[in-house]
């Protein structure tokens, strides 16, 4: 009596220093980028609308630097909004979806096939609707990024398993307390899973949005570029563009280290 | 101290067929029954009735003379596998019970902690599910079972999942918790001698429909101990527990006679 049956060390086992700094593989793919990049360019000397240079680029950076960051800013606005929303409005309909049969069978199915209609052609239609403002970036921007959370979330409460619930109720749990400490807790993975989607989605339901009809963002500015062959600041608000779909997808990641230690997405000794 | 438990005339029958036929059972206070038999027989579908965790067909079950009609909830149940929570450690799943059923968190935290000692878990209290393995993980269940004294423990195969050796252990443990708050228990195994060390009674079943078989006393003194498995008394109950699911076709010798101290587990 009085041991246990295996031991596994409860501290993780040391990682060599270079496989822990996260950012070196990232970094190393990137520079392997920029270096074909500017290969290309000495190499075939294409005319500098079509390709150019990446000093140019880093010069339009610098010179239009507040430009940039004004327009990144409403980008990431009309993101970071769209992404809230779009959790709002997925969170309750993926909970009475897994809660109530009714509604699963009449509004589920309506969604799935409303997934079929291609989000971005209807553009044009929310702007006639919601006119050039915040509104209608944000609308698209939710019509794009909801439906994976939606998924995700219904997926993850419904994986629950039998046994657990079993467990719960032969506690005695309230539904509220079936909810908080059982189901939610077991559905975040899934429901991470989906909210990754999803950010990434917003990114591009704003831009779209900014296309249709805006008069700043960073899908503005590189319509904006492009009607000018200003190719090089297009290249930069790409840049920029991608910078805010990396950090907020970092984000994310970030939330879900600090609310889920303990899943295996998370941890550093899964998976490889 | 446990309750008694009366099961009369249970039926239970999905979409028209009947899993399990008219059965009836009295357990005494502070008993320890195993249930054995081949798969299919309806085992888990009794525990669940007797749970309150789903409804008889026909019969009902009573937990100290009060029908059951929703789930129990003075009850501790221990599954196949260990159920724990991913997202909390060792300590808190023991303490849900406790959170569940508004209990002073200090008392029981202290009662948590002396459980996962006696089952062999001491300074693994803040450690995630993810770091024990099977065996452990079994036993921090076992404990979750047991943390707020439940009148009444069901186990459904518990240490079907766990290897040999781990199991003699958790068999020895289970016992020692046990005798220490006497629940009426009713365990469900696949093991004979899982099933005759631990028990007072064991209720063999038989399938297609499912019923009880037979019932056999086991009047061995506690507590008992490993080396008890090699006496004859010990031996005799294992053969003719065999005996029946010979007779019933659930396992067939070559020579259609078992060997004597065999020790032939119910690989079903
Ligand atoms: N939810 C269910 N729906 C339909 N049939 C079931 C269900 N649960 C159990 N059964 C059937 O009831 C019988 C007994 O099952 P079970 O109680 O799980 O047996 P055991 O635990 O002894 O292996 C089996 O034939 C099984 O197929
Ligand atoms: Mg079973």
């Amino acid at each position: 009596m009085g041991h246990a049956d295996t031991t596994i060390p409860i501290s993780v086992t040391p990682v060599p220093v270079w496989r822990r700094m996260r950012a070196f593989y990232p970094i190393v793919s990137l520079f392997v980028l920029l270096g074909m990049w500017q290969a290309t360019v000495m190499l075939f000397e294409p005319a500098p609308y079509l390709l150019p240079h990446p000093i140019a680029v880093a010069n339009v950076i610098v010179s239009q630097f507040p430009a940039l960051l004004y327009h990144t800013g409403i980008t990431a606005f009309e993101t970071s909004l769209a992404f809230t929303l779009s959790i709002a409005v997925a969170m309750p309909i993926a909970f009475l979806i897994a809660r109530f049969r009714w509604f699963e069978e009449t509004v589920y199915p309506l969604l799935v096939v409303s997934q079929a209609v291609p989000k971005v052609a209807l553009a044009p239609l929310i702007l006639v609707w919601l006119g050039f403002g915040l509104s209608t970036k944000v609308m698209i921007g939710i019509l794009v990024a909801f439906f994976p959370v939606v998924i995700s979330t219904v997926v993850g409460l419904k994986s629950v398993p039998k046994d657990m619930i079993f467990l719960g109720r032969s506690m005695g749990l309230s539904a509220r307390d079936m909810f908080r400490k059982i189901y939610f807790p077991f559905a975040l993975p899934s429901i991470f899973g989906g909210l990754k989607v999803c950010i990434t989605l917003a990114v591009v339901g704003a831009v779209v949005g900014e296309f249709v009809g805006a008069d700043k963002g960073l899908g503005y500015l590189i319509l904006l570029a492009s009607g000018q062959m200003q190719t090089a600041l297009m290249f930069a608000a790409l840049i920029f563009l991608v910078l805010i779909g990396v950090v907020s997808f970092a984000l994310v990641q970030w939330a879900e280290a600090r609310l889920m230690p303990w899943h295996s997405s998370v941890r550093q000794d899964a998976g490889h | 101290m446990g309750k008694p438990v009366r099961i009369e005339q249970v039926t239970k029958s999905y979409h028209g067929l009947e899993a399990l036929s008219p059965t009836s059972l009295f357990l005494e206070e502070g008993e320890f029954v195993s249930i054995v038999g081949p798969s299919g027989c309806g085992k888990s579908t009794l525990l669940r009735i007797v749970a309150g965790l789903d409804t008889p067909t026909t019969g009902r079950v009573s937990v100290a003379d009060r029908v059951v009609t929703q789930p129990e909830t003075d009850i501790g149940i221990v599954f196949q596998s260990p159920v724990l929570l991913d997202w909390r450690n060792v300590l808190d799943n023991v303490l849900i019970q406790a959170e569940a059923r508004k209990l002073p968190h200090d008392v029981y935290a202290a009662r948590a902690r002396d459980l996962l000692a006696a089952a062999g878990l001491k300074g693994f209290e803040n450690a995630y599910p993810h770091q024990l393995s099977g065996g452990m993980s079994q036993r921090v269940s076992v404990c979750r079972a047991l943390v707020h004294n439940p009148s009444l423990l069901l186990m459904d195969e518990p240490f079907g999942a766990l290897d040999a050796l781990t199991r003699d252990q958790m068999m020895v443990d289970l016992q020692k918790l046990w005798l220490r708050s006497r629940p009426t228990v009713v365990f469900v195994t696949h093991s004979v001698q899982e099933a005759v060390f631990l028990s007072d009674r064991i209720v063999v079943m038989a399938p297609r429909p499912g019923r009880v078989e037979a019932v056999l006393d086991v009047p061995l003194p506690r507590s008992r101990r490993l080396s008890m498995r090699g006496t004859a008394e010990f031996n005799a109950i294992v053969d003719e527990i065999l005996h029946h699911f010979q007779r019933m076709g659930v396992i067939r010798d070559e020579e259609d006679e078992i060997p004597e101290n065999t020790t032939v587990e119910m690989a079903l």
